[in-house]
């Protein structure tokens, strides 16, 4: 019988390490090792859903509902024009699949900017609409998509306290604001003239600042948390 | 392959859950289900077909163990369940959420390893008083067969061969429930923190006390071993409590005993019959002492381990499954309602549970064969960790069951016991 030298108790012969406060269990008087585990080395899990098959079913529907709206547009109109939409919104919808099938996080969001692009893209192409869509569209998609991207980053990194990161991700949309602005202006007049943007920047930029500062003071943080209490 | 028991198949088609087993169901989540365990380790290694054939042989002494649960419009009810239940080979991590399609629908499942039988149960089907009753009398018709032994069976290792009486599977909260309820305003306890161990993960730690010790250490203390075991983990809880550093925590260090009911009425329900008691301190009023907690405890559970104040606790909850508005309330709505009430409130009151089964007498032909048992309380919801006992010849058997790393709980616990000269063993799962 092998006892713990730190807590004092016995501890049955299977016991390496001991339970309660971690201490290794050297006895040497015991030369034969060991006894068997008092539990079964195997584990049990929860019950796993399938991602690859649930995908697979919800794709291979999604392709029998593009081929049924194909079908139906042929046999209307002897064309293909409305399904066309039908088609790629599919495939828009599909590509939101990629965040159950991929174990990289970055890789959907990857797919989710690709898939957005597209469907502006041939909505676009088949009202005449590239110039709108190349100069204007397109980049204030591309930058929507980098704003959450940084969000992401910065609200996980668990460097800095929460109130610190929420302050940084949210001075970033009056950024955001005067992109669009800016992209707008451009598309409209050809000149950037700020405008309205400049009322949404301030008020953004002096609450991300209040913000900021507040989440160094400590004593302030403690006031709240005390009176917000449950 | 063996056949199933078919002496006692008559009984209902469907069956409502009892008063207590209402919520569980409602809990019922992907990675949670309210389960306990009870095991019996003999003394030589287990055999499988024995086991399945014994096992085969009992089901049907126990009536409300044969069925399934199913959902209705409005409540969660049992039906019958044809299929015949299975065994498979225990696991390192107990009490994980019981899937009821592997286990042919049976809300429990019977496990084996070395020389162990465990069964698991989801405690909408029964209590701890009910599932030692299903485990005892299977393990007696295990030692039947395998050692061709005559036994003398008793209140907990049942004949499988009887018929069973309709007043086992009765639902005894409507049955003794009186018109006066009372349900008492509790404040919220402390919980304490640590770091939570990856999902399926459950740490259990068993410490094996000799009876002789403990009897003699509340003999000095002029109490109960119950009183004992709970003062004694308040008295821990208290030192973990001082150590946290967190600002803002609840000040109530509570213990909630479960009650069987059984003791209080003449019941012979092997379904949910138990109520509760929170016992615990204020530290907001100072340090407590031992002999000051175990004081408290005393006098608590002297005032609280009444049948009428019992009485008036369940008659309240068997008031509200009769409210007319929650009754016609639809199941998806009252599911989520009933889910969310039994998060905030039911593991908010306590800080700890300590669930005590108490001595088991087994028949004397099955001693010989019978080495150890154990009784653990699966993961709860809101609080970190649980404990339960049970006694068998000489020693008592302690469960500490968590889901956070982080062991000093029970480090404190034990290390008293042996600051008081009574000897501990101690087994765990870990890996």
């Amino acid at each position: 019988m092998s006892f713990c030298v730190n807590c004092g108790v016995k501890l049955k012969e299977s016991e390496k390490v001991c339970p309660l406060c971690n201490t290794k269990v050297i006895n040497p008087n015991n030369l034969k090792g060991f006894d068997k585990p008092v539990y079964s080395l195997l584990v049990d899990e929860y019950n796993k859903i399938n991602h690859k098959f649930v995908c697979g079913l919800i794709t291979v529907i999604l392709i029998a509902v593009s081929f049924i709206t194909i079908f139906c547009n042929l046999i209307f109109t002897g064309s293909l024009s409305w399904s066309i939409y039908v088609l790629f919104s599919i495939i828009y919808l599909d590509s939101k699949l990629s965040f159950a099938l991929f174990k990289n996080k970055y890789i959907p969001y990857i797919i989710e900017l690709i898939s957005t692009e597209l469907l502006l893209f041939v909505i676009a192409y088949l009202n005449n609409g590239l110039h709108w869509y190349i100069y204007l569209i397109c980049p204030i998609i591309f930058v929507v998509w980098a704003y959450i991207l940084i969000c992401i980053l910065v609200l996980k990194s668990k460097k800095y306290n929460f109130l610190r990161r929420f302050a940084i991700c949210f001075s970033f949309i009056s950024l955001i604001l005067i992109v669009i602005e800016g992209g707008i202006d451009l598309f409209k007049y050809n000149v950037i003239n700020f405008n309205w943007s400049v009322y949404a920047v301030v008020p953004i930029i002096i609450i991300s600042v209040i913000i900021y500062i507040i989440s160094y003071n400590n004593k302030l943080l403690d006031e709240i948390k005390q009176r917000l209490f449950i | 392959m063996s056949k199933r028991n078919k002496a006692n198949l008559k009984i209902p088609n469907w069956l409502k859950l009892d008063n207590a087993a209402l919520i569980y169901p409602s809990t019922l989540s992907k990675k949670y289900a309210s389960m306990f365990r009870l095991t019996i380790t003999l003394n030589e290694i287990v055999d499988e077909k024995i086991l399945n054939e014994a096992l085969l042989n009992v089901i049907n002494r126990f009536p409300s163990f044969c069925y399934e649960l199913k959902k209705g419009l409005f409540w969660f009810y049992m039906k019958k369940n044809k299929l015949n239940p299975i065994i498979e080979e225990d696991y390192n991590n107990p009490m994980l959420r019981i899937n009821f399609k592997k286990y042919n629908n049976y809300m429990f499942r019977v496990r084996y390893y070395d020389k162990r039988i465990a069964v698991e149960y989801f405690h909408a089907l029964t209590d701890g008083a009910g599932g030692l009753k299903f485990i005892s009398t299977l393990v007696g018709e295990y030692i039947k067969i395998k050692y061709k032994e005559r036994i003398n069976y008793n209140d907990i290792v049942f004949n499988p061969n009887v018929k069973a009486s309709r007043r086992e599977y009765s639902d005894d909260f409507y049955k003794y429930a009186r018109i006066d309820s009372n349900l008492e305003y509790e404040k919220f306890a402390y919980h304490y923190k640590g770091t939570l161990e990856n999902g399926s993960k459950l740490n259990v730690i068993t410490g094996i006390i000799p009876l002789e010790n403990l009897k003699n250490m509340s003999k000095k203390y002029n109490c109960t071993l119950t009183c004992l075991i709970t003062s004694l983990l308040i008295w821990s809880l208290q030192k973990i409590y001082y150590s946290d550093k967190r600002k803002y925590k609840k000040k109530n260090i509570k213990v909630s005993i479960p009650v069987n009911l059984r003791n209080y009425y003449n019941s012979k329900t092997v379904r949910n019959f138990s109520s509760y008691i929170n016992i615990g301190i204020y530290t907001g009023y100072g340090h407590y002492s031992l002999e000051e907690i175990i004081n408290i405890v005393k006098n608590n559970m002297e005032l609280n381990l009444t049948e009428k104040k019992l009485n008036a606790k369940f008659s309240a909850n068997v008031k509200l499954s009769k409210n007319f508005a929650i009754r016609i309330m639809p199941m998806f709505i009252k599911k989520h309602m009933l889910s969310l009430s039994e998060k905030m409130l039911g593991d908010n009151y306590c800080t700890t549970t300590l669930s005590n089964l108490g001595l088991i007498t087994f028949p004397k032909v099955l001693e010989k064969y019978i080495d150890e048992v154990g009784f653990a309380i699966g993961k709860s919801r809101g609080k970190p960790g649980s404990v339960s006992c049970i006694g068998y010849k000489d020693n008592l058997y302690i469960t500490f069951t968590r889901k956070i790393k982080e062991s000093e709980f029970e480090r404190l616990f034990f290390t008293e016991l042996i600051n008081n000269n009574i000897p501990v063993l101690i087994e765990s799962n870990r890996r």
